[in-house]
């Protein structure tokens, strides 16, 4: 290798290292690139690369050894400083031996940062698997909850059957049941004949079989006093409370919608005990709010069908007819996001009991029986506004001997042209599986038959399907709160107490903030969040006096600024209140609100008398240790410990 | 693929030798970036691959330049190929890693994906405990926290 020249690295960023090339041959990588112009390392940050250019300067004279180091690897050396780093946040410390695995790393694999791999391998897997790798290390769970692994994971997931299994009880309504999901093969060439099911758990709610709806990942039942929503890919459930809209009306209906502009879940409901559907009401499906519907107006004269909804690019489809003894004649039209309602005039069919309303490719189709097995019509709504339904009829071939016998049911589309039948009788015997299944391909105009791996869930007996469902890791109802408590660096007597909440509803949705705030003097104020000022308030004249128990209460939204959730968030960061002289006021670490919910006023007067021996030595390090400590002892109330 | 038969060499780690051609080496595509950079020399060190795991991957890239190279290539090629996949990644744990850390410091693709997917195909019916094992990782969690996270996880433990 020469010895005298320089080389130029360029960082993913851009940024332009000029090195020796002794140095830069430190790095086997970049000595086997040929000599001379800038050689860009694509996947290697301007920190990670300082570090590795600082390394490289310091072990230049050591070179001769480094060789014979960096070139005896064995397997199980590289895969000890892969699992080394895999849960070793790379690149974070500076130490030695630290340098060593993390060069090491960055050599082994050029891109390779091992937590990406372990991404690359957990997206591969199904939602239930990977809720158990959750509890595997911290490390992979951070892993699992970075945006990138939704959204990996989202392009990977397949489209399954989705099924509700209950109980054989004929005279309840609603039983306790599974649910179970069958993942569907890509394209129908490597279909075999039998499918696999994947076991998922058992709903804590009552579900009815037949009553369900599905939408985008999630399954949603109305029962007479609440709203059941159950995520099959994290196995919760979440109810919401309907009494307000029923108000003791016998009959009641409840649509369920995902709205992708405004990214969140919606329920819509209505009372059907008149002629025609009245409240219509509308709820947002969103942490800590189980009870708060808003009335929406309709100006369409309805009364809603007992036939399955279809929810397709936020909107609601349901067939509905002009006065509950009359036939069905329109398909409302909920917009989510507008929540407003219209109406599409229903084709003229004979055979209306048969029809289904399903999502073709994205838009709004009925399936209409012709024939048993021998002819069906598919009308696909083609133009919204002009209200243009298509008619497609489609004329199943000759069918084996052995299919006459079965009752078949069109369940719904899937890849874009393969129509999905199931038997629709219930099955009984010992040991118990779905029902044997049938897809044919309209294009092609062959008929495949599929049947399920038998399991021993012997007592299920009943089942509804819905088609295309989709592993969804997250649950609408949750969100992400995170807390700090507010104590003062003065003294206790005029010491501020109260606490800072962040709230957001899921990755990418505005942040909310809001401050409580006892015993704040008048003047100008800022809030900095990691030291970056977030929002200047002012007080007002009057003294804000802990002991008048009223709190000094703003709230911000901010769009983008501040997430809590995924590689960005802001938990375990700093949040400080500082006056416009500079004074920091308050400064305290944001906590994950379940940390330290039940213990607001106690812990600010004990921090308070513990901040005061620590602000009387201005130490630094002694500040950090302090910092150390105050969570600890957050952490120790939390446990008890100090439940005045 | 032009010049399918002009030889490359790569070195492994070792210094061993292996004569692939030019299309083979390519499918490396770090290999074809080094010689689209101007790298004309026909030998190629690939010093963090072993000889045993660099042989692998370049017996997987000829087989599957071969298959590709066939013209009008038939479903049985492609079942051949599925089949040759399948008996391929088909190795111990240590290997199968050591393959797909080869994958994707060489970017081969094909091979990344299937060692990926066989990896989650041997963990997805695992307990934590044993994940923890064939990674060699260190369980972080207190048992406290560890008891808080498998309750939050509960459902993905029943059968």
């Amino acid at each position: 290798m020469a010895k005298k020249k320089t080389v130029r690295l360029r960082s993913s960023r851009g940024k332009i290292y000029e090195i020796d090339e002794v140095v830069a041959s430190q790095s086997k990588l970049i000595a086997n690139y040929c000599e001379g112009g800038d050689i860009l390392i694509e996947d290697v940050e301007d920190e990670i690369l300082d570090l590795v250019i600082d390394y490289c300067k310091n072990h230049a004279r050591a070179s001769s050894e480094m060789d014979l180091k960096s070139s005896g690897f064995t397997p199980d050396e590289k895969e000890a400083v892969w699992i080394r780093n895999a849960w070793a946040e790379a690149g974070d410390e500076e130490g030695d031996d630290d340098n060593d695995i993390l060069f090491d790393g960055i050599r082994l694999g050029g891109d390779l940062m091992p937590d990406s791999m372990i991404e690359q391998i957990l997206t591969r897997m199904p939602a239930k698997s990977i809720a158990m790798c959750r509890c595997v290390s911290k490390t992979w769970a951070s892993i699992i909850s970075r945006p990138s692994f939704t959204a990996l994971f989202s392009s990977r997931t397949r489209t399954h059957l989705l099924f509700v299994c209950t109980l054989d009880w004929p005279s309840r309504r609603y039983h306790h049941g599974n649910i179970l999901t069958s993942p569907l093969p890509r394209t129908r060439e490597i279909f075999g004949y039998f499918l696999d099911v994947n076991h998922q758990t058992e709903l804590r709610h009552k579900v009815g079989d037949q009553t369900f709806t599905y939408v985008n990942g999630l399954v949603f039942d109305m029962q007479p006093s609440f709203c059941g929503i159950h995520n099959p890919s994290t196995g919760m459930s979440f109810t919401v409370r309907n009494s307000e809209v029923v108000r003791g009306s016998i009959g009641a209906q409840s649509y369920f919608g995902y709205d992708p502009i405004s990214k969140t879940f919606k329920i819509l409901a209505m009372t059907t005990a008149d002629l025609i559907s009245r409240n219509h009401c509308c709820h947002t499906v969103r942490a800590g709010e189980r009870y708060s519907w808003r009335s929406i107006s309709c100006g369409i004269e309805h009364f809603p069908m007992k036939w399955k909804p279809v929810c397709i690019a936020g909107h609601i489809f349901y067939p509905a007819a002009s006065r509950s003894d009359a036939p069905i004649s329109m398909v409302i039209d909920f917009d989510l996001n507008a929540e407003e309602f219209s109406s599409i005039n229903y084709f003229d069919i004979q055979a209306s009991s048969e029809a289904i309303l399903f999502d073709y490719n994205g838009s709004l189709a009925s399936f209409v029986l012709l024939e048993h097995l021998v002819s069906f019509a598919l009308w696909v709504l083609e133009d919204r506004v002009k209200q243009i339904w298509v008619k497609h009829i489609h004329v199943i071939p000759n069918l084996p001997l052995d299919f006459s016998g079965y009752g078949f049911k069109f369940v719904g589309v899937i890849h874009t042209n393969e129509t999905v039948w199931l038997q629709s009788t219930e099955i009984v015997g010992p040991s118990w599986s779905l029902p044997t299944g049938m897809f044919f391909n309209t294009d092609t105009k062959t008929v495949k038959e599929i049947s399920f791996n038998p399991f021993d869930k012997s007592k299920r007996k009943r089942f509804g399907v819905s088609v295309g469902h989709i592993e969804y890791m997250r649950n609408p109802w949750e969100e992400y709160e995170a807390v700090a408590l507010l104590k003062s660096s003065e003294d206790e007597e005029e010491g501020v107490k109260g606490n800072i909440r962040f709230i957001q509803e899921g990755e990418e949705c505005p942040t909310t903030m809001t401050l409580t705030v006892y015993g704040l003097k008048p003047g100008t104020y800022s809030i900095s969040v990691n030291d970056v000022v977030l929002k200047t308030f002012d007080v007002a004249l009057k003294t804000f006096d802990v002991h008048q128990n009223i709190p000094f209460t703003i709230e911000i939204i901010d769009d983008n600024q501040i997430p809590l959730a995924g590689e960005k968030s802001i938990f375990d960061k700093s949040v400080s209140i500082v006056t416009d002289g500079g004074h920091v006021v308050s400064k305290e670490y944001l906590s994950k609100k379940s940390e330290v919910d039940s213990c607001f006023v106690p812990v600010s007067f004990l921090l308070n008398q513990l901040n005061i021996c620590v602000q009387q030595k201005y130490n630094t390090l002694s500040l950090v240790f302090f910092v150390v400590f105050l969570t600890g002892m957050i952490y120790k109330v939390n446990d008890g410990m100090f439940l005045l | 693929m032009s010049e399918s038969n002009k030889k490359i060499s790569l070195i492994s780690s070792e210094g061993e030798a292996f004569e692939v051609s030019e299309a083979v080496a390519r499918e490396f595509e770090i290999v074809a970036h080094m010689l689209e950079d101007g790298c004309s020399g026909s030998s190629i060190p690939i010093t963090t691959v072993d000889s045993n795991i660099l042989g692998k991957v370049i017996e997987y890239c000829t087989k599957h330049v071969e298959v590709g190279n066939v013209e009008g290539n038939s479903e049985k090629a492609e079942k051949d190929l599925e089949e040759f996949d399948k008996r391929f990644i088909a190795v111990e744990m240590n290997t199968l890693f050591s393959l797909i850390l080869a994958a994707n410091y060489l970017n081969v693709k094909g091979l990344l994906n299937i060692g990926c997917q066989k990896v989650a195909d041997t963990i997805k019916d695992m307990k934590p405990e044993e994940v923890r094992s064939i990674f060699n990782i260190e369980n972080d969690y207190t048992p406290a926290e560890e008891e808080v996270v498998r309750k939050e996880n509960e459902w993905a433990f029943q059968p």
